[in-house]
């Protein structure tokens, strides 16, 4: 018996829209699986046939021994049978139940599961919300008490429906790390859907590329972000470098962080983690030649370029700088420069136009 | 009076019983002929009652299959007993019961109602703690219309129980027969009444739903 969820299915809507899902994570320990792609590329649907919601037209889907789903031999179990937490994407709380009675809902009522109900409030810090209604509290809480109630219940398969998305932009920025934080936690193994790029970064261990229904990538963040398999994966994860880096110090907030055998200074993630994702956008490198006179560009890199491929007005250059950084200029500019590839050039990038993700 | 009464209980009863689970599933099923379905629940609405009175009248006497299986089952006739008109009252109030609930039911969301199933409770329990309770405003209204339609029968209980004081003898037939009659002092009353307690009921039903009235 394999301690694993296999998931291999084809979902039909009339003759032409097709959604397919192929997916397979270990059920014993802790990791998260991102579905990431724009709106309309097909993750909920996956989600659903993954909960039963939604029976996919052919495949089959065994989590840990059990068959959930198969079509060839008309098996396929009720979301009830496959005990699941399903995190809706706008929560889905109940308006007529205190908050209390919500987290308590799917548990049979004695006097262990209402002290479950109370451990868990204790836990998600929703100490005094017991008796209010779930339109009497804010969005960041509903999130707090959507999960808990999942939670409770104690679920093999967590499956999050892009679970900030209902937040406004503040809020989401708050509760991203403490989600990812909670998750830990729990030790459950999580499937997660997003169309947030920064929420897909911070909260990945296996990334999925989803689009127009079909899986484009599935790998690591750096893999898929990096090394785009084609030009849709690439647009869709918005091509510019990424790299995993460690932070080796912190002062007035700003952080040092190595890659490879390089430094580099950003602006220091909240919260501070060690291990973090260094983003740059192309647009923010700028490229020199010779020896760098006054500048207040803070992060000079010497590095050698890989490839140059014109886009237009524009020429994107590949550098080797100890890491992968991909850098956008002007036709003009590369000509003026003369760049060439194999060649020696400095890339300068300003502090503000370094972002650090926290990474698990 | 009590007929009335009576009759009008038990009609509501009858289509809290069935009209129930009929709505959830005309307001849940992707069957795309659901629509058949829909038209002859709504049929009542458009056919004049002595039509439909007629062809219970036919379908429950003692020639046709259905009156005698029910005669072999039961010991009684339908036709010009209470049983009788309680059918006929039934099926003519359909759509006064179901339109509500299922208006009522697709209100709901539908991702509550799957949270639930994900939660691990079952489909019937989900139907009693959540759908029940969300749409209660709604079963409401099609009970209080139910109620007061089948107070003021008289077209398909004519035709299916005749005019029988104490037994299918209703408030509105008994109008009829005191107009016939001149008797317009007894006419008036029971006018009256019905006119009050529609009118009452009707408020009551909009008061709700508006939530001008606590719950």
């Amino acid at each position: 018996m394999s301690a694993e969820l296999l998931a291999q299915f084809l979902m039909r809507y009339g003759k032409d829209v097709l959604v397919e899902g192929d997916l397979r994570q270990p059920t014993d320990r802790f990791s998260i699986t991102v579905l990431f792609g724009p709106s309309g590329c097909g993750k909920t649907t996956i989600l659903r046939c993954l909960a039963g919601l939604e029976r996919p037209t052919e495949g089959r889907i065994v989590f840990a021994g059990t068959t959930w789903f198969d079509h060839g031999r008309r098996v396929c179990l009720t979301p009830q049978e496959r005990g699941i937490g399903f995190l809706f994407q706008e929560y889905a709380l109940f308006p007529h139940l205190s908050v209390a009675r919500n987290i308590g809902y799917g548990l049979k009522s004695n006097s262990r599961s209402r002290h479950l109900v109370a451990e868990i409030i204790r836990v998600f810090q929703l100490t005094g919300l017991e008796d209010r209604y779930p339109h009497q509290v804010s969005g960041g809480e509903q999130q707090r008490i959507a999960l808990a109630r999942v939670l409770v219940g104690r679920p093999r398969l967590l499956l999050l429906d892009e679970p900030l998305s209902a937040l406004d932009q503040p809020t989401r920025e708050l509760l991203r790390p403490e989600l990812g934080r909670l998750l830990r936690e729990t030790g459950i193994p999580t499937i997660l859907v997003t169309h947030d790029r920064t929420e897909a970064m911070a909260l990945a261990d296996q990334l999925i590329v989803l689009h127009q229904g079909r899986i484009s990538q599935k790998g690591t963040v750096e893999d898929v972000f990096n090394h785009p398999v084609n030009l849709d994966v690439a647009r869709i994860v918005g091509m510019g470098t990424v790299a995993a880096g460690r932070i080796t110090k912190t002062a007035e907030g700003l952080a040092t962080v190595v890659l490879g055998n390089t430094e580099l200074i950003a602006p220091a993630p909240d919260p501070i983690s060690e291990h973090v994702y260094v983003c740059i956008r192309p647009e923010e490198v700028v490229l020199q030649k010779g020896v760098t006179e006054h500048t207040s560009a803070r992060n000079r890199l010497r590095g050698v370029i890989k490839s140059l491929t014109s886009e237009g007005p524009l020429v994107r250059a590949t550098l080797d700088c100890g890491f992968p950084l991909i850098a956008l200029v002007t036709r003009m500019a590369s000509e003026e420069l003369a760049l060439r590839e194999g060649e020696e050039v400095t890339a300068l990038v300003k502090v503000a136009g370094v972002h650090l993700i926290p990474r698990p | 009076m009590w007929v009335t009464g009576k009759l009008a209980m038990w009609t509501t009863g009858v289509l809290l019983v069935f009209g129930l689970p009929l709505s959830y599933w005309l307001a849940t099923t992707r069957w795309p002929w659901k629509f058949l379905v829909e038209a002859v629940v709504a049929l009542p609405l458009i056919l004049p009652p002595t039509v439909l009175g007629f062809y219970i009248l036919l379908a429950t006497g003692t020639n046709s299959p259905l009156g005698r299986a029910v005669e072999s089952l039961t010991g009684t006739r339908l036709p010009f007993t209470f049983s009788g008109i309680l059918l006929g009252s039934a099926l003519f109030n359909l759509p006064f019961a179901v339109w509500p609930f299922t208006s009522a039911f697709k209100a709901v969301d539908r991702n509550l109602v799957e949270a639930s199933w994900c939660l691990g409770v079952s489909r019937l329990a989900t139907f009693f703690r959540l759908t029940v309770p969300l749409s209660w405003p709604g079963i409401l209204t099609g009970l209080v219309l139910t109620f007061f339609h089948s107070v003021g029968e008289f077209g398909v209980v004519l035709m299916v129980g005749g005019n029988i004081p104490g037994v299918t003898r209703t408030l509105s037939i008994a109008v009829y027969d005191d107009v016939q009659a001149l008797n317009y002092a007894s006419a008036g009353q029971a006018s009256l009444l019905l006119v009050a307690s529609s009118f009452v009921a009707l408020c009551l039903v909009y008061g709700f739903q508006r939530r001008v009235l606590p719950l």
